[in-house]
């Protein structure tokens, strides 16, 4: 054995990590060659003192370390137990979604929906309304269109000076 | 130990059946293990402690997944070492890492004394002052040391596992584990130069 073959496997030899074959190649090594009989006796020496050093005592935990644990994990068993509502929906809403878009974007190129309406998921007014202006009362993209027809009552609404009893302009 | 015959892998067993004093058990005897192991790995002890409950809040998660194929030992040492890798990934760490030449040249040395070879004779006080500061000299050597490699170390030398159950935990195989290991221990020998009463 080459003595930087042997010194590459010295620490798991002195571990005795080192598989029966070669680590009788490796003894037989250190046994004729000083360099590296000196060279184990570090490593070994070294490892004496990491195991030494690094035997630390185990750390006491403190009271709160286990009712932190046992809150947390108290609110990891609710979590399970009752999964919240959007967890519940989001992946079939996503799929959902993902399902619609896909539809939209497939149709888009033979007709279909305009390129700014397919994100929104609204169909385009279908050419006879624009013709016919008076039908875009019973177009759905203006569903509110009754209330927006009394915009005086919302122009009526007292301001709030007024509201509180004081009369306006009165500072 | 084959890991039908692991007391904690039957603990462990019982956990998955929903048996949640084999839990209490299983973080009592191993939550001080992690705590300690997170500790010198990462090196702030109530980072340490939040890391250990995560990894027991992940042992939990995991419960039904868990499949009895080595020590249980093994397999919090892995979700362990995974929770520190991630911790001392995050940017904000990096500025605590300090090159080997620079942690050798900056050692607590204990003045201008120098160490005495650990082979010499010593008289008991003067013992266990070498001891603290050769303690201290390690610890700083490990800090400096790449995360792999510290974590190797550590699961070898202060939890006691194989080379086996190194490469089981840090995930990767037993060959890079002697080498990690090596590569380690050769770049602390350096270090201890002094204390080893050689020159070269």
């Amino acid at each position: 054995m080459f003595c930087s073959r042997a010194r590459r496997h010295m620490t798991a030899f002195a571990d005795g990590a080192l598989q029966p074959r070669r680590a009788a190649r490796l003894n037989a090594h250190v046994r004729v060659c000083a360099a590296c009989h000196a060279e184990l006796r570090e490593i070994e020496r070294t490892i004496a003192m990491q195991k030494a050093a690094l035997q630390a005592p185990l750390p006491e935990l403190s009271p709160e370390f286990e009712l932190r644990l046992r809150q947390r994990l108290q609110e990891l068993r609710r979590s399970d137990a009752y999964p919240t509502w959007a967890a519940r929906i989001w992946k079939p809403a996503l799929a959902a979604g993902l399902a619609a878009a896909g539809v939209l974007l497939a149709a888009a190129p033979l007709g279909g929906p305009s390129a700014v309406l397919v994100p929104l998921g609204i169909a385009p007014p279908p050419p006879k309304v624009a013709r016919e202006p008076e039908l875009f009362r019973d177009y759905p993209i203006i569903e509110h269109l009754d209330e927006l027809e009394n915009f005086d009552t919302v122009q009526a609404i007292p301001l709030e000076d007024e509201v509180l009893g004081k009369p306006r302009g009165a500072g | 130990m084959q890991p039908v015959n692991d007391p904690d892998v039957q603990l462990m067993l019982a956990v998955q059946a929903g048996d949640s004093a084999a839990f209490r058990a299983l973080y009592r005897k191993y939550a001080p293990q992690v705590v300690r192991y997170a500790m010198q790995l990462i090196g702030s002890q109530a980072r340490a402690e939040e890391i250990a409950q995560d990894v027991f809040l992940q042992i939990y998660r995991s419960r039904h997944r868990y499949r009895p194929k080595a020590r249980l030992a093994t397999w919090i040492f892995r979700v362990a070492t995974n929770a520190c890798l991630s911790e001392l990934r995050r940017p904000e760490r990096h500025i605590d890492i300090q090159p080997l030449e620079a942690a050798i040249a900056d050692m607590p040395t204990g003045g201008t004394r120098t160490p005495r070879p650990l082979n010499d004779r010593a008289p008991d006080g003067e013992a266990a002052a070498i001891g603290a500061e050769l303690r201290a000299r390690i610890h700083h050597l490990l800090h400096s040391l790449p995360p792999q490699q510290r974590a190797a170390l550590l699961l070898a030398r202060m939890e006691g596992l194989s080379y086996e159950e190194v490469a089981a935990a840090l995930h990767c195989t037993v060959s890079a584990v002697k080498s990690l290991i090596h590569r380690a221990t050769v770049a602390m020998r350096q270090g201890l130069r002094d204390y080893l009463g050689t020159t070269e």
